[in-house]
């Protein structure tokens, strides 16, 4: 076992790195190594996967960048749209509640939403919540490789180059004023809302 | 009562006016009546990759304007008696026609043929509109390129808006070389995107280029991979179930490893 356990928060994903040149892994461990990958006490360590972010916040004028592209009208609890298709380039959805996506979000696509967007499939294009402002709104998504990724004031982008990772669902939200992506684990420690928090340090 | 079938890809040059040939002529082969419409008006092509350009009298504008009869503007092609061409006009664009004019000749071809295969233009705007009007099924054509891909996913969401069923996808010029290199996206990484039934994969052919510009498309070339490969899209899409084109990729135990392990995709 090779990966490195205890990521600092500001270090880029590590596992990417002369992965091509030559076998991580004995095939005899594989098994291990699977098992070990799929279980939830998984030891090796939840390496935050860091995007690539603008320097400074950016905003347009008159607000958060693009809340315009969300349809007028308060946002209340639970009022959340769900998209049955994969939506594809050219293809934009807005929202002023949450979005949840039963597809794929395709490059060239683009979900805007005023609270939470969950995908449940691949996001490869744009996803923008919490285009009002909130801080606070996350985006997940079962394999999140986004083109970019906006959550409320920040844009982050993918690092240039071929964008990998890990085949596990992932979450993606704002936190010490930057953006970054934790695995996806609903019940136990990697809560969303507790990494929100910081009832967790990593490390 | 014949199938309207539209060749479309967003992106140009991927190869839509060359499928639509040789999947016409093979068609033809295997006995059906085949027509063809070039409805790129005004970058008159398919008549071209047929070898048939000097046979032009009236055109699809001429029909739809009542200039001729339907009849009038079909060209037989000079090998196959099954197969005829409505050839696009040079002088015009695509503004010259509407949807429902387009609607209404393809039903009418629909009616003495078994297939009716449309060759779209490039782009999303009218001409694509008129090219899909007619069509109950559509053929995308991509390349193994991010650009022909990205076109091609938008033009899936926009044939949603249609009464098209389900697109069916031929991906054109792929180089099991370069694929095997990772130099190349491989099919696996095209369908993970697009998510629409794989018709068939033609390689690349430099025979295809020649027999472009000879007018005598490459499924009449017994030799021809392209061809072949053609030819077995044919038959797919007539509900043959017909092995798929090998691709000689062979993922080493590494790679999977790799990929299992979340660093490397496709």
């Amino acid at each position: 076992m090779s990966l490195p356990a205890g990521q600092e928060e500001s270090a880029p994903r590590p596992v990417a790195e002369g992965a091509a040149a030559e076998p991580m892994t004995p095939p005899a461990e594989l098994p291990e190594l699977h098992d070990l990958l799929l279980s939830d006490e998984s030891s090796i360590g939840e390496p935050a996967r860091q995007l690539r972010e603008q320097p400074t916040p950016l905003m347009l004028e008159g607000g958060p960048l693009r809340s315009d592209r969300i349809p007028a009208g308060e946002r209340t609890d639970g009022d959340t749209l769900l998209v049955r298709k994969t939506l594809r380039s050219g293809q934009h959805v807005g929202h002023r509640g949450n979005v949840v996506v039963l597809g794929d979000v395709n490059p060239g696509a683009e979900v805007v939403a005023a609270g939470d967007i969950l995908v449940l499939g691949a996001l490869r294009g744009v996803a923008h919540a919490g285009a009002r402002g909130d801080e606070q709104a996350l985006v997940a998504g079962f394999r999140l490789r986004p083109t970019q990724l906006r959550i409320g004031t920040h844009i982050a982008r993918a690092p240039d180059g071929d964008i990998t990772g890990p085949e596990q669902p992932e979450v993606a939200l704002v936190k010490e004023g930057r953006v970054v992506i934790r695995p996806y684990c609903p019940a136990g420690r990697m809560h969303p809302r507790r990494l929100r928090e910081g009832e967790l340090t990593h490390g | 009562m014949g199938e309207v079938i539209v060749v479309t890809s967003g992106k140009g040059g991927v190869g839509k006016t060359t499928t639509t040939a040789n999947l016409g002529l093979s068609l033809a082969l295997l006995g059906h009546r085949v027509a063809l419409v070039d409805a790129d008006i005004g970058l008159r092509n398919l008549d071209i990759i047929l070898g048939l350009e000097n046979r032009i009298v009236y055109d699809l504008i001429d029909v739809v304007e009542g200039y001729c009869r339907l009849k009038q503007a079909l060209i037989k092609d000079k090998r196959l008696e099954a197969l005829c061409l409505l050839p696009a006009a040079q002088t015009r664009d695509k503004s010259a026609m509407s949807p429902d004019q387009m609607r209404s000749v393809c039903s009418e071809l629909a009616r003495d043929h078994d297939y009716v295969l449309v060759d779209s233009p490039a782009g999303i705007e009218q001409g694509f509109r008129n090219a899909v009007a007619g069509a109950r099924r559509a053929l995308i054509v991509t390349t193994p390129e991010v650009t022909a891909v990205r076109d091609a996913d938008r033009i899936i969401g926009l044939l949603e808006a249609t009464g098209i069923r389900e697109p069916e996808l031929i991906i054109n010029r792929i180089r099991p070389a370069m694929v095997r290199r990772g130099d190349m996206m491989d099919i696996d990484d095209i369908i993970d995107i697009l998510a629409v039934d794989l018709l068939g994969v033609v390689p690349e052919d430099e025979a295809m280029l020649i027999s472009g510009n000879r007018g005598e498309p490459a499924v009449l070339n017994g030799s021809s991979r392209a061809g072949e490969a053609f030819r077995n899209i044919a038959r797919r899409l007539r509900g043959e179930s017909v092995t798929m084109y090998e691709l000689e990729r062979s993922r080493g135990m590494f790679s999977r490893i790799r990929r299992m392990v979340g660093v490397e995709r496709g």
